[in-house]
């Protein structure tokens, strides 16, 4: 899509490798579900911390500490979410694996617990007047304070092009014949990824859509290969499944 | 609800609709702001149209000439809502045209919804009415269900009566934003047959978005709650003098100073955020009709 950013980075062996980067509305989503896993834990803590109260009223000084220890376990479990899950996961935290991002280093390595801590660290500066917001907003590499001192950017993870698809077995038939016509050497690897992205999201096409799309297809097809429907009402989704077989064969998988 | 791990291949995940739409609106920030700026000038007209109804008002003190400068004022209204509404439409209309690469500059967007001004002024009366009927639903069924619980309250008058009584008035709550909610998520996207489409008018138009977002709705209203949440702190900004006339009495100073910073604050986020929500609003069009009809499917 063009509407996202693209990067590059150079590994330490001088391999260039391009990411996209995660955008602020998947990292706005990641937030979104992190924050409110976290605010249940922090709810179930702060129930925990309620029930303790209530047993140790009756000790003297007791209470003071249980406060002490509160605040500590509260200052850790909001550092502390992200460094686990960043760690833990590779630069993933539940959020992010939702809105599949991940955070890595700026060279394309792993994130590890040094990033971590620090864009954990950082995250309470950038809650800030927005901070980060605006930063992710306005920079070139979508970096927030926390990126920035890390040394890391959160790119989206790729997604995966090879979603099954169907085929009826008579369409391998036409694909031999049309094969034998000559005139589908023409096929492009442009038309190639337009049938393959027809025939994964067939099954998720509405009834009526499907009838029209592939009617529309089947036209475009026709016109490129020069080639005329024997019968007045051509099977239209078959004959794209074999068009897809003849670059299959032509491009590979 | 829909994972973003199961979107199809070609279809944008709820992040990248939010992108994509941060995206074209930065790019356009130029062409969107001045339709924002005119999209805001008719409504500012229509309320400066009602200084010299209140004058007439006062001065003739006359009620059969009062309801007929009210009636005038009403046209006016109507007239600057339906241009207001037009602006809004180019805006989402140039926002879709760039997603399927027939960019259109704003003076051709402008030219091919100059006669769409009453499509738009009769899709938002229809909203308006529907809205209504979808709030008194939702009230209905808050009152209901909490006064279930009151009623379980006041008789059983213990700890489980109590618990029992929260968990009703709770689900009549709950009830309620689900049912205004849902019905949010499915007009969310009505002005765009209007704007890209040839669309008879509002009630097709609404048809249309009902059509294309039913299998959809969680979505819909996951996209809109993260597009909320970035544009959370202009409007906590923007809601910042209102607190300063908590307290106040409404003849004070200080009660008048916050209303008229209030006023201008909420012009600005309107003019700055009227384009994102219209570009959003084209964005979730697009991936619907992806989705549904497979209209990027296209050699």
């Amino acid at each position: 899509m063009q509407y996202l950013k693209r990067v590059k980075s150079r590994t330490p062996e001088s391999i260039e490798l391009e990411f996209t980067l995660a955008g602020i509305g998947s990292r706005a989503l990641a937030l979104l579900i992190d924050y409110l896993l976290w605010m249940v834990i922090l709810t179930v803590l702060f129930t925990a911390f309620a029930f303790l109260y209530y047993l140790v009223a009756k000790i003297d000084g007791a209470t003071k500490w249980i406060v002490s220890i509160q605040v500590l376990v509260f200052f850790v479990v909001y550092i502390g979410y992200f460094i686990f899950f960043e760690t833990l996961w590779q630069g993933q935290t539940p959020g992010k694996r939702y809105a599949k991002i991940r955070v890595i280093r700026d060279d394309g390595r792993n994130a590890g617990l040094q990033q971590a801590i620090m864009r954990s660290l950082l995250r309470m500066v950038d809650d800030v007047f927005s901070l980060g917001l605006l930063m992710i907003l306005f920079t070139k590499q979508e970096k927030r304070l926390g990126d920035l001192v890390a040394g890391t950017i959160v790119i989206q993870e790729a997604q995966n092009s090879n979603q099954e698809i169907e085929i009826d077995p008579a369409a391998q038939e036409l694909a031999d014949t049309l094969a034998k016509t000559g005139r589908v050497e023409a096929l492009t690897p442009d038309v190639f990824a337009t049938v393959r992205r027809y025939l994964q999201r067939y099954p998720t096409l509405s009834p009526a859509a499907r009838l029209t799309v592939s009617a529309n297809l089947h036209q475009e097809l026709l016109a490129i290969t020069k080639l005329y429907p024997k019968t007045e009402k051509p099977n239209c989704h078959l004959f794209i499944q074999a068009i897809y077989l003849i670059c299959l064969q032509q491009y590979g998988g | 609800m829909r994972k973003s791990a199961s979107d199809p291949i070609g279809t944008l995940s709820i992040g990248n609709v939010v992108n994509a739409a941060v995206s074209l609106y930065k790019s356009n920030f130029r062409d969107f702001f001045s339709l924002s700026l005119r999209s805001v000038g008719w409504i500012l007209l229509a309320l400066v149209g009602l200084i010299p109804v209140v004058l007439v008002a006062v001065a003739i003190n006359n009620i059969g000439v009062t309801v007929l400068a009210a009636v005038a004022w009403l046209g006016l209204f109507l007239f600057c809502l339906a241009k207001s509404m037009t602006s809004r439409g180019v805006v989402s209309r140039m926002a879709y045209q760039q997603l399927t690469n027939q960019t259109e500059t704003l003076a051709s967007a402008s030219s091919q919804l100059a006669n769409s001004h009453w499509k738009f002024l009769s899709l938002v009366l229809w909203l308006w009415l529907f809205l209504t009927g979808v709030v008194i639903l939702a009230y209905l069924a808050l009152l209901a269900l909490g006064g279930i619980g009151v009623a379980v309250a006041m008789n059983i008058q213990n700890p489980i009566g109590y618990i029992l009584a929260a968990i009703f008035i709770l689900a009549g709550i709950i009830a309620a934003c689900w049912i205004v909610l849902r019905f949010y998520s499915s007009w969310f996207v009505a002005e765009l047959p209007i704007a890209v489409e040839r669309c008879a008018g509002g009630l097709d138009a609404i048809g249309r978005s009902r059509q294309l977002s039913a299998p959809f709705s969680s979505r819909i209203l996951m996209i809109i709650l993260v597009a909320f949440l970035i544009v959370l702190p202009l409007s906590i900004i923007a809601s910042v003098p209102g607190f300063a006339t908590i307290g106040q009495p409404p003849t004070s100073a200080v009660y008048i100073i916050s209303q008229a910073v209030n006023l201008v604050l909420s012009l600005l986020l309107e003019l700055f955020l009227m384009p994102f929500w219209q570009v959003i609003k084209s964005v979730v069009y697009f991936d619907l009709r992806s989705r549904l009809e497979g209209a990027d499917l296209k050699m």
